[in-house]
């Protein structure tokens, strides 16, 4: 309860690689509300930190929050397996060009098991990320959200990862938190 | 208020022994709000540091598909004796295959008196593909001991619920 909106992920043909760091999305055999969650996995690159999912939305399944502000919450369920340990990140905006970023470090969160991670609106942090170049953009319309991605952040491009399974993603009125 | 009790602990027959480890279930001598609570024993029977109870329900008996991960999952229980227990968790599950978990470890419980743990939804570990709130057919309490040969009567369990995050 309390969910303006969420997205369930549910449908790993759905979801598209961040990076070239990025590889298995697929159905995991684990799942936080009755049917399989999507995993990933880092694999290992010369130079990219960043692996993870991202899924563009349309139709009836664009994020209407018109009423969101700054004091309600991002809300991210997701999986660590333990292991490296990365700094999880959330997007959420229009598309790869113009979105806000919320950030959790391993301080954050358990391994091996769902986390429920949350992040103020209002402190996000807005980026892009266009031909592999992270940049600033104009951030999140919560009444137009079209993008979601869920990504870690490793400490070296040669990390590897299995497994980080991705549940949901929601918004979250202030006032049900 | 908006609390809502998946299981109240008020009829024995409902709730079956986890394993081997459990003895006595009963109707309890104190209860919680107004009727008996359950009691179970924790026993040696050598293999097992666990004992515990569970139900099942026939779909759609317990439909909570409003609840999300930000909503809460409420134990009320009464360890009696905290010294050779290491933890008590609530599994609530789509069935007994897929369900989630959570657990407080006995740092955060008080002896001889009703605790009332709550954690996120959001934050259970998954067993399987964890748990259809909106279809729950299998909720069980399990309290793990700090080795199979430890032995305590009467820990009783009086409620789990769940409770929409605005009103924790």
């Amino acid at each position: 309860m309390g969910e303006l909106w969420s997205y369930k992920f549910h449908d790993a043909s759905a979801c598209t690689a961040l990076s070239v760091a990025t590889a298995n999305i697929e159905a995991s055999t684990y799942g936080y509300d009755g049917k399989a969650a999507v995993d990933f996995d880092k694999v290992g690159d010369a130079t990219e930190r960043y692996a993870g999912a991202y899924v563009t939305l349309t139709g009836s399944k664009v994020g209407r929050c018109e009423k969101a502000g700054a004091s309600d919450y991002a809300s991210l369920v997701i999986y660590p397996p333990a292991g490296t340990s990365p700094v999880l990140c959330l997007a959420l905006g229009e598309s790869l060009t113009n979105f806000l970023e919320w950030r959790w470090t391993f301080r954050s969160y358990t391994s091996d098991q769902w986390n429920f991670l949350t992040a103020r609106l209002g402190g996000g942090t807005p980026k892009s990320y266009v031909g592999g170049t992270w940049g600033g953009s104009l951030g999140c319309n919560p009444g137009n959200i079209r993008f979601i991605a869920v990504y870690g952040y490793w400490t070296s491009g040669a990390a590897t990862q299995a497994d980080v399974k991705i549940a949901r993603v929601s918004i979250i009125r202030a006032a049900d938190f | 208020m908006a609390s809502h009790a998946i299981e109240k602990f008020e009829v024995v027959g409902n709730l079956t022994a986890v394993n081997t480890g459990t003895a006595n279930i009963a109707a309890s001598a104190l209860g919680y709000s107004g009727k008996a609570a359950v009691d179970f024993d924790k026993v040696d029977v050598g293999t097992n540091s666990t004992c515990g109870v569970y139900a099942t329900y026939s779909a759609p008996t317990k439909p909570y598909g409003s609840f999300g991960p930000s909503d809460y999952v409420e134990l009320v229980f009464d360890p009696q004796d905290l010294t050779n227990i290491a933890s008590v968790s609530v599994r609530i599950g789509t069935n007994a295959t897929n369900y989630l978990t959570w657990t407080w470890a006995d740092s955060t419980l008080t002896a001889d008196r009703w605790n009332l743990c709550t954690a996120r939804l959001g934050a259970g570990t998954p067993t399987l593909l964890g748990c259809d709130f909106g279809n729950i057919g299998y909720l069980a309490v399990i309290v793990t001991f700090d080795a199979t040969t430890n032995t305590l009567a009467d820990m009783h369990v009086a409620r789990v619920s769940l409770l929409e995050a605005g009103d924790a």
